[in-house]
């Protein structure tokens, strides 16, 4: 164990209080944290390890034109994220905040590309029927596989691509597992910034009605299935609200209509409504079919979100701010230990029950056993930083260039 | 013609368009299958049911087009729409019945034989719907002139096209996953719409 495992309980008086505003919370000091990383010294050094990480991992050296502002701004901000991270102790809002920017860069990029290629926000080009991404690689997973086996033949498998997109999604998950979800998904941050937006106003302790939390999985298993059986990606064609932030088939005809019908109404439900109101991120944890995916396959990486029975007081503060519904109160009845909170195999590490836990009784770790806080923060926010480094500088050129009138 | 060369033209036939048949079943056949408790001996029940329905739906229109023979003109298109509506809403009931399993009603429905049975129902439907190598089947049955040349033919045809159909068991031992049951369950429900919207189109005509 290489990080100090110093805890420090908040005073009894505390803990009644509304623990989403914890009087207390300086002195909830993580297992895993280091006991002095709330200094200002200590805080800049590991936002400064932060920042030479991202370097190393977005920055190409033999290329100037890659290495501008704009890629510096972007490690600039990220490294300042893992500054507040690790000042205030608060990971899940600041978190929130880099992967808002995330999504923003993605749909701007994106977007921005479409009209200038293209000159509409449809995409008609035959050669790619629908826009791909991790959430289709997993709901049409038999139909990606075939594709490869068709790339490898035909020797095309070097073109960017589904095995690409295999690869950086093989490479993420073997590093960070469901964090995914939280610290890398461009897409995430839409319904994680709606479901903050109203701050105190939103419903708060929803619990779900039972069976309802496997929904993802549900769609996952039916759209992998009928996608093999017609060979299309079917989800993206009817289900997927994030094509709205990208790019959609042209609706030409009654099918198109009533595929964009559908998604716009699931996007107005689960993307905007749903977090708005609720407070929680109701495509990714009710909707998403990657989460599902996720939840399988993530297991491969080691980082856990645990609850420790010494010291957890059953309050059930972090079940009712999960995000995404991922942790579940047994009924009160029973042994101490049957009614602990139990966190489920769709947690995304987002870290808010972290933040939340009036007693630190939550805390990232490796495998439910070493405290591992500081090594999983830095690790994802460097993945997510490498990931976003692909888009974000660019949407930021773009944007400040949109400005000053520039052009792209 | 001989029934010998019936027999293997009908298997020839169900060998080289097999892969629709599964494309047809899988939908209905999976997530059901998922969804049912995990023992083997349940799951080939299930699958056994379900391949017991598709044949007596091909051999129900065996029978019918033999007797009619060439004084059948027009095929049964209209039989594709009520079979993909009542397969859907079928799905959904189960879906609903193992969705609500503390409502009394969903209790005693779950333990009466007829929704043990559903596997050889939903055969049943998928089995009459008129898919591109089944419409080849019954033109060709159309020619034979004879019930026994029909039921030959496409019990043959049947039995080429279950090569195919029965990779689904290999599904089954993803049931030990954690939650998967509930979630197969959904699946279930959402195959129940999918199929109940294209029953729907068909019988309305949209597609
Ligand atoms: S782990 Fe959950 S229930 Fe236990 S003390 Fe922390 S917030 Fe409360
Ligand atoms: S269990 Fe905790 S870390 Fe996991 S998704 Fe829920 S709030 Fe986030």
């Amino acid at each position: 164990m290489t990080e100090k495992d110093d805890r420090k309980l908040p005073k009894k008086e505390d803990l009644g209080k509304d623990p989403e505003e914890p009087a207390a919370e300086e002195k909830r000091i993580h297992p895993g944290e280091f006991s002095a990383a709330r200094s200002w010294v200590a805080s800049l050094v590991i936002a400064a390890a932060s920042a030479a990480a991202i370097f190393f991992l977005t920055f190409d050296v033999s290329s100037p034109a890659n290495a501008g502002w704009p890629q510096w701004t972007w490690a600039a901000f990220t490294s300042g994220i893992a500054f507040l991270i690790m000042k205030t102790g608060r990971v899940s809002r600041w978190r929130a905040v880099f992967f808002a920017v995330m999504a923003w860069g993605f749909v701007v990029r994106f977007k921005a590309d479409l009209l200038g290629l293209k000159g509409s926000a449809f995409v008609t080009d035959a050669a790619q029927e629908v826009p791909y991404c991790h959430i289709a690689l997993s709901s049409s997973i038999l139909n990606s596989v075939y594709n490869q086996y068709l790339a490898v033949k035909s020797g095309a498998w070097r073109e960017w691509g589904p095995l690409s997109l295999g690869f950086l999604w093989l490479a993420v998950t073997l590093a960070l597992g469901q964090a995914w979800c939280s610290w890398v998904c461009w897409f995430g941050g839409l319904d994680d910034g709606f479901s903050r937006l109203l701050g105190k106003f939103r419903l708060r302790k929803l619990s779900l009605p039972p069976g309802l939390r496997d929904l993802p999985a549900g769609v996952l298993i039916f759209f992998v299935v009928v996608s093999m059986t017609s060979l299309k990606p079917e989800f993206c064609l009817w289900a997927c609200p994030l094509k709205l932030t990208t790019g959609f088939l042209d609706p030409v005809d009654a099918v198109r209509k009533a595929q964009l019908a559908i998604f716009a109404t699931i996007a107005v439900a689960t993307l905007l409504l749903g977090p708005l109101i609720l407070g929680k991120r109701v495509f990714c944890g009710l909707v998403c079919p990657f989460s599902a995916w996720q939840s399988l396959f993530g297991r491969i990486n080691p980082f856990r979100v645990t609850v420790d029975a010494g010291r957890c007081t059953k309050c059930r503060a972090c079940s009712w701010s999960c995000p995404t519904f991922s942790i579940e109160l047994p009924p009160p009845s029973g042994t101490a230990a049957a009614a602990l909170p139990r966190i489920l195999p769709y947690c995304n590490r987002c870290g808010e029950c972290v933040d939340v836990c009036p007693t630190g009784a939550i805390s990232y770790t490796v495998l439910d056993r070493v405290p591992a806080r500081t090594l999983f923060i830095l690790t994802a926010l460097a993945l997510g930083a490498a990931v976003g480094g692909l888009f974000v500088p660019d949407a930021l050129r773009m944007t400040v260039a949109a400005l000053t009138g520039g052009g792209r | 013609m001989a029934l010998t060369g019936l027999i293997a033209e009908g298997l020839g036939l169900g060998l080289s368009t097999g892969l629709y048949c599964l494309g047809a079943c899988a939908p209905v056949l999976v997530p059901y299958l998922l969804a049912e408790e995990p023992r083997f001996r349940r799951d080939l029940m299930v699958v056994g049911q379900f391949l017991l329905g598709r044949l007596a739906a091909y051999l129900l229109l065996a029978v019918v087009v033999g007797l009619a023979g060439a004084r059948l003109t027009a095929m049964p298109g209209w039989v594709t729409g009520p079979a993909l509506l009542v397969c859907g809403l079928v799905l959904l009931g189960y879906a609903f019945m193992r969705g609500a399993p503390r409502l009394d009603a969903c209790a005693r429905a779950s333990a009466s034989p007829a929704v043990r049975n559903i596997p050889l129902l939903m055969g049943f439907l998928v089995g009459i719907n008129l898919c591109p190598p089944f419409m080849a089947g019954l033109v060709r049955l159309a020619t034979i002139g004879s019930v026994a040349g029909c039921v030959a033919y496409f019990t043959a045809f049947f039995a080429g096209t279950t090569v195919y159909v029965l990779p689904v068991l290999l599904a089954a031992p993803l049931k030990s996953v954690e939650r998967l049951r509930a979630a197969a369950a959904i699946a279930c429900g959402l195959s129940g719409l999918w199929f109940a919207g294209l029953g729907l189109a068909k019988l309305l005509r949209l597609s």
